[in-house]
């Protein structure tokens, strides 16, 4: 199976199908291992140019395995779940060497990343499960914890070109310190922000919420913006790498805002239809123009937004599509589909 | 499309037998796979049951000029069980004992995924027979669990003279007209009577209390001749993002208010009551019934302004209404101020009637005669 109408096609080279619905799905850093996590609880990674696996856990996590983080040297793996438990993979020997358990959360999200403090490099593992978060180190032991947060955590992500994290529930978005437990900032806003995220370049946080409307802050002066009229919540949200579109999901259509100067205030979304059912999953590529969305009608679009107002190329596919990711050099795409099906897609 | 999955909200003051009815449900061969959601911590569940611990997690939704607080945590937790290739066939959501069932059952109205998934099996409301009267007054909880319930199990009624239970039974009826109610003793009762109930039935309060329809009857004038013509559409056609409409299962006339204030510009900030615990206790049934056609268009408006001013007080709402130009039987459902209007079964043989009742606090039986009354077809 191939996708067309793109610069280059994009051809199947991977295909797997595990015990229940995708929950998490990552590349390593390297771009050469693709991790899974399945609500079924599986983890496994797979070597994609070979399909050889090289972890392959049926119960990682009781109830369904739903984050996934690589650390930032690709030689360890994180993964969390239903369970309420953060486990730390060591995927040469494959077994877990550190375990952190949150009572009676999920957990949701997870976030690896390196860090100086000092003169020395240090590992930071951020895990988020209902209200909580946790800062681990490398080997899953505790850094340091977080206060409370009022409401559950509906999302988790790095604020770029900082060592910063932000998080995002009922009453906006705060900014937290990565090397110890402070909070940096608050973007505040009255409902519930289910998702966001950061422009590449940091100038902008953009969050969907639950009442199916858009909230954009300009992060230094936290002026925002509000944009209404969704036809249910946004759960989803995807900036251009070069910070000018913010995508957008629309039930089944695909809206896309201009960000440029002076901003989207004023101005009128352009607005894509051709997904038959709601589009559940979206993603642009790291450093290119190409953004793929998936429905829940199992099909995916790739799209030129403000370029191409069709779809670029198309994939029908069987199974609603829930998670999307570009490879690390944007030269492949992963699927995970509500049927526990992996497909990859590659230009090479 | 897939069938619906049944909900199944479990209320009861603390130490009802709450806990009692859930391990029976949990037990019991029914061979239906179902998911718990309760509010204190539970280990992996029996067999094919799975039980997942959930704390109550209520916040405000201020949708565009519509507020009403919902449980956020039932909006992740059934997200997540939605994105399963093996469905449940049944939910089962267990409030603690001093809650107030609004968000809960709010949540299934404002929240698409959950609306689209899952259908309001009942609420079921377990009431400590012998203790329920000192909660009576100081808990306003016990009274909202009660009017919101469409199954009450009065338990214990083995530690109680016959008539106390009569006549707490008599009080309970007075304030619910709507719910079905056992007495049973350690929450003894068939599983049938508590799931699968199937969602909406007004026919059952016909069965049990004819009278309660019928008073309100005789103050809505005499029967007109049917008129089959103009029809009423209850979907609005949405311009898209920045449009500024709500789902439109939510109070219409509130989304026609704001639309295109809301474009790009600030938050809405109407003032909006959300008093939730009055101590002014009088919580009782209205039903109206007529034989009359109704105005799809100003029902629509009547019920969206009833429902910003009076939806504190107002906890529940049913109906079956006889919309010209409707084939089918239009189906309402409202919790505080939110509500549905679904079309349902064509009427066929049957007679067009309306049947509404209202379950809540201060309620003003001429004002929602009257109301309903404007709506008629003119």
């Amino acid at each position: 199976m191939s996708i067309t109408g793109l610069d280059s096609p994009l051809h199947e080279v991977f295909k797997f199908t595990a015990g229940d619905a995708i929950g998490a799905l990552a590349w390593s850093p390297e771009g050469e291992r693709v991790a899974i996590g399945s609500l079924a609880g599986e983890l496994i990674v797979f070597e994609v140019s070979t399909q050889k696996p090289l972890l392959s856990i049926s119960e990682a996590h009781l109830l369904g395995t739903q984050a996934l983080a690589w650390s930032p040297d690709g030689k360890r793996l994180a993964s969390g779940g239903c369970d309420g438990k953060v486990k730390v993979w060591d995927l040469s020997a494959g077994v877990p060497i550190g375990e952190y358990l949150f009572k009676g959360a999920w957990v949701s999200h997870l976030l690896w990343g390196v860090f100086k403090k000092g003169t020395q490099k240090k590992g930071y593992l951020i895990a988020a499960a209902g209200k909580k978060i946790v800062c681990l180190n490398d080997e899953g032991e505790v850094n340091h914890l977080y206060p409370d947060h009022p409401f559950g955590i509906e999302d988790l992500t790095w604020r770029p070109k900082s060592a910063q994290f932000s998080v995002s529930c009922h009453g906006g978005v705060s900014v937290w310190s990565v090397m110890k437990s402070k909070l940096e900032r608050t973007y505040e806003w009255k409902n519930p922000a289910i998702y966001h995220r950061w422009s590449e370049d940091g100038q902008w946080i953009a969050a969907g919420g639950q009442d199916g409307s858009v909230h954009i802050w300009i992060a230094k002066s936290g002026v925002d913006f509000h944009m209404g009229g969704y036809m249910r919540k946004v759960d989803r949200l995807a900036w251009h790498p070069g910070g000018r579109w913010l995508a957008t999901p629309n039930g089944g259509n695909l809206a896309i805002w201009d960000c440029s100067p002076p901003g989207p205030e004023g101005r009128i979304p352009d607005e894509y239809a051709w997904h038959e059912k709601n589009i559940i999953s979206l993603g642009y590529q790291h450093h290119g123009d190409l953004l793929a969305t998936g429905g829940e009608e199992g099909h995916v679009a790739f799209w030129l937004p403000g370029k191409r107002d069709f779809p670029v190329g198309k994939l029908a596919l069987q199974s609603a599509v829930l998670q999307l990711t570009w490879r690390p050099d944007d030269q492949a795409i992963a699927i995970g589909m509500q049927s526990g099906e992996i497909r990859i897609f590659d230009r090479g | 499309m897939s069938q619906k999955i049944p909900v199944t909200v479990l209320t009861g003051f603390l130490g009802s037998g709450k806990t009692t009815l859930l391990n029976r449900i949990l037990t019991e061969k029914h061979g239906k796979r179902i998911a718990v959601i309760e509010n204190e911590f539970g280990e992996i569940g029996i067999d094919h049951q799975l039980v997942i611990q959930s704390d109550e997690e209520i916040f405000e939704m201020n949708n565009g000029c519509l507020c009403c607080t919902v449980r956020g945590d039932l909006i992740r937790i059934l997200g997540n069980l939605l994105k399963r290739r093996d469905r449940f066939d049944h939910i089962l959501i267990e409030t603690t004992g001093l809650a107030d069932p609004g968000p809960v059952t709010q949540t299934f109205f404002m929240d698409e995924d959950l609306k689209d998934n899952f259908s309001l099996d009942g609420v079921v409301t377990v009431v400590d027979a012998k203790h329920i009267l000192l909660h009576w007054e100081e808990a306003p909880e016990v009274k909202e669990q009660v009017a919101f319930a469409d199954v009450i199990l009065l338990n214990k009624t083995d530690l109680v003279p016959l008539s106390e239970v009569e006549a707490l039974e008599k009080r309970i009826r007075s304030m619910n007209r709507l719910a079905k109610v056992y007495r049973t003793e350690r929450s003894k009762i068939e599983m049938e009577k508590v799931m699968g109930l199937g969602g909406f039935d007004l026919e059952r309060i016909l069965e049990h209390e004819p009278d309660f329809l019928q008073a309100a009857s005789k103050t809505l004038g005499e029967n007109k001749d049917h008129d089959h013509g103009d029809s009423h559409d209850h979907d609005h056609d949405c311009e898209g993002v920045g449009c500024g409409h709500e789902s439109h299962s939510h109070s219409h006339e509130h989304s026609h208010e704001c639309d295109k204030d809301h474009v790009h510009g600030p938050d809405c900030d109407h003032d909006h009551d959300h008093e939730d615990h009055h101590h002014d206790e009088s919580v009782k049934s209205v039903g109206i019934q007529s034989l009359n056609e109704m105005d799809g268009q100003k029902l629509s408006a009547w019920i969206s302004e009833l429902l910003r001013e009076k939806g504190a007080d107002i906890f529940r709402m049913k109906g079956v209404l006889n919309v010209k130009g409707s084939p089918n039987r239009v189906v309402f459902q409202g919790v505080h101020m939110t509500f549905e209007a679904n079309s349902d079964v064509p009427w066929g043989d049957e007679k067009r009637q309306n049947t509404l009742v209202f379950i809540g606090r201060n309620l003003d039986r001429e004002a929602l005669n009257a109301g309903f009354k404007s709506c008629y077809v003119s």
